[in-house]
């Protein structure tokens, strides 16, 4: 038989195509007599005697295996093996050696061949088995390889990094990603290293202290961390990797294992810091929106009050007028004739002139203002408003602690109405004391930016944040004032204090004279302590030029 | 008309009469004024020719005619332009006394006492007085 010739043990479609390569004739012809006897119409055989010509015979046809003999007059040993698979790697190959040599045998078998047979041991049976065995088996191994390649491809291909660690927290498997990130060539160099074998000490031991927790149970780590080192992107900004690391599980629960995930989320990073800016900023909008709402609102109530107030003060200061006037005319004439009245007189008169106070409040708040700007030491208007409330404080027992800046530079306002509201203040927070209680009055400099983190609100415009304001507080010990009336307090006519006593325009008048100076006036309640905290602020370089005044049109 | 020589003349010009008559009543009480009423601000300036009063009370707001609109009509009288004159409101704003025609003008709060009345009557005919010569104010031969 020469070589190329084909033998055509089956004309059957169905037939197993077989190369045998084999140089001696006599093993030839047995396993050709042993296909027909194993099955007649089931193989279909190709035979040549030397490598060359069957690597030549793969090259033309396509075979379902090879029967190798790797003694050949052309090649020898596992070398004829490897030859002809790498001719046709896919294609199954069975060695057959005369030899039983398991070494061999497992060398081959090792090297890719489907199976090592001992020609002595063969017969008719066994060999068909093989053979068939062989073809199913290499295609089995063939669709797992290419499943493996596609699920390698799949993972190479994402842009996340993706590994797989065992319970020691080696990694088991990684992708070309994570390669690429950690600067090696291949994955190879990355298998079978820990993080401790990548990372400094430190990092490592954060890292594996994350594993430790899955290992023992957490379902999931997360981790966002800013990118060190080439951690900007092209515009400029941070970016930002988040580690997910999750468990591998076997079917009853044992955790074998962990995934995980590396993925870059500098863009959803850069999305959230926007919302979060969108929100800070509609957040401040709104609040301006409604500091704006709320002074409209408290510049209209100023201006209809203004109207009536001087219509009212006209109204009844005449009939006022009258009576204080008859009143020294009745004074003269009764008390030198009938003394015990000059009592009754004295009382008439007493409640005429608590009315024009009354009066006179609302004028003050109606009037158009104009202040007599000097320049003033706070400290001494504080001083000889306290003096003026010293009567009082006695009176409840009260206890004034002070505390007043040494350093306080003077400031240009007008020292009467500062002086105005400072006695408002006090008295009020006398008022709002129990007896035996404290009072605290304090003066100091700061930015505008602290009077803000003190909690004091004031409209953005009134003062730059680095403004630096002079600032008195005057704390009472007292209940406090109720949520529903720190609405009102600065509404004119709005009091606490009993009939009589209270006007309800000491508070909106003294506003409007800090407001005057360009400054704030705030009240509010005490944090973490009982008692309300009056805070008067106005900025230290404050020329007087943003003072506002109003047109004078009201005339009695 | 017999007038008393040592007591002051004071026109009073106000459209409420129980002010005018209250401060009459009080003023003539001390015996130390004479007091004429006069509750039209439009007939000030001829109720001024005729009765010659040292000094002039007037109320501030009153309909027709303002205090400050009788005050400019009697400075702008060749013969009533040196009396003096005492404004008496409810509202004393700066604005007013901030007008150069008022600048020797005095201006009294509504409402005020009796002693703060004199004080202020006083005042302003001792500065009168000093700025025109003792005496009074009319030109002679003018009556």
């Amino acid at each position: 038989m020469e070589d190329g010739s084909c033998i055509n043990v089956s004309e059957s479609n169905m037939a197993i195509n077989v190369l045998h390569i084999e140089d001696n004739p006599g093993d030839a012809t047995l396993l050709r007599a042993m296909l027909f006897a194993a099955d007649k119409k089931g193989f279909e055989l190709a035979h040549v005697t030397r490598l060359s010509a069957g690597i030549e015979q793969l090259g033309r046809h396509s075979f379902d295996i090879v029967m190798l003999d790797m003694s050949l007059p052309d090649s020898s040993g596992i070398d004829t093996f490897k030859r002809i698979h790498e001719k046709a790697p896919h294609t199954p190959v069975i060695v057959l050696s005369g030899l039983d040599d398991e070494a061999a045998a497992m060398q081959t078998v090792h090297a890719g061949a489907q199976d090592y047979l001992c020609k002595d041991e063969l017969n008719e049976r066994m060999l068909a088995r093989a053979i068939r065995y062989a073809i199913e088996r290499h295609h089995a191994d063939e669709r797992l390889e290419g499943e493996r390649r596609l699920l390698r491809s799949l993972i190479d291909s994402l842009p996340d990094q993706i590994y797989v660690k065992d319970c020691k927290s080696k990694f088991v498997a990684c992708n070309t990603a994570v390669a690429k990130l950690m600067g090696f060539n291949s994955v190879d160099e990355i298998v079978g290293k820990t993080d401790f074998d990548l990372f400094p000490q430190s990092l490592a031991e954060k890292f594996h202290n994350e594993e430790i927790a899955v290992f023992s149970g957490q379902p999931r780590v997360n981790r966002e961390e800013k990118i060190e080192g080439s951690g900007l992107t092209s515009s400029g900004s941070q970016r930002w990797m988040l580690t997910t690391k999750v468990p591998l599980c076997e079917p009853d629960g044992t955790i074998y294992g962990l995934v995980g995930i590396n993925r870059e989320i500098t863009e959803r990073k850069q999305v959230e810091d926007r919302l979060v800016r969108l929100l800070a900023d509609l957040k401040r909008t709104n609040e301006n929106l409604k500091a704006a709402q709320m002074q409209l609102i408290q510049a209209e109530k100023m201006e209809s009050v203004g109207r009536i107030a001087a219509g009212v003060a006209h109204e009844v200061k005449n009939p006022l007028a009258v009576a204080v006037m008859g009143l020294d005319y009745l004074k003269n004439t009764l008390s030198v004739e009938q003394p015990k009245f000059a009592p009754v007189l004295n009382d008439i008169y007493e409640a005429i002139k608590r009315a024009d106070t009354v009066i006179g409040g609302l004028l003050d708040f109606s009037r158009p203002r104009t202040l007599i700007l000097k320049l003033d030491d706070v400290n001494k208007l504080i001083d000889a408003s306290l003096s003026l409330i010293r009567h009082d404080l006695s009176k409840k027992h009260l206890t004034l602690n002070q505390n007043l800046s040494e350093s306080l530079p003077k400031i240009k306002l007008d020292g009467n109405k500062i002086s105005q509201v400072l006695i408002n203040l006090l008295m009020n927070a006398i008022h709002a004391t129990p007896e035996n209680g404290t009072l605290l009055v304090s003066s100091c400099t700061m930015r505008a930016s602290e009077l803000g983190n003190s909690g004091v609100t004031f409209p953005p415009e009134r003062f730059g944040v680095d403004d630096t304001l002079i600032v008195v507080q005057i704390e009472d010990t007292g209940a406090g004032i109720s949520d529903e009336n720190l609405s009102k307090i600065f509404d004119p006519y709005f009091t606490t204090k009993p009939v009589g006593e209270g006007t309800g325009l000491g508070l909106p008048v003294s506003r409007q004279i800090v407001e005057l100076h360009g400054g704030v006036l705030d009240l509010r309640n005490r944090r973490n302590e009982r008692g309300a905290r009056a805070t008067i602020a106005i900025r230290l370089r404050s020329d007087g030029t943003k003072i506002r005044t109003k047109t004078d049109s009201l005339k009695a | 008309m017999i007038l008393n020589t040592s007591k002051k003349k004071i026109l009073i010009v106000d459209d409420e009469e129980g002010i005018t008559r209250m401060i009459k009543l009080a003023l003539e009480q001390t015996g130390h004024y004479e007091v004429y009423e006069e509750n039209k601000p439009m007939r000030a300036l001829t109720t001024a020719w005729s009765f010659q009063p040292d000094l002039i009370i007037l109320d501030v707001m009153m309909p027709g005619m303002d205090g400050t609109e009788v005050a400019k009509l009697l400075k702008g009288d060749r013969r009533a332009k040196d009396v003096p004159i005492i404004f008496l409101t409810a509202t004393v704003t700066r604005g007013e006394t901030d007008d150069k025609w008022a600048e020797n003008v005095i201006y009294i709060r509504k409402p005020a006492t009796l002693p703060e009345l004199i004080n202020g009557i006083e005042q302003s005919i001792e500065a009168a007085n000093a700025s025109n010569g003792s005496g009074s104010q009319w030109i002679a031969g003018s009556q």
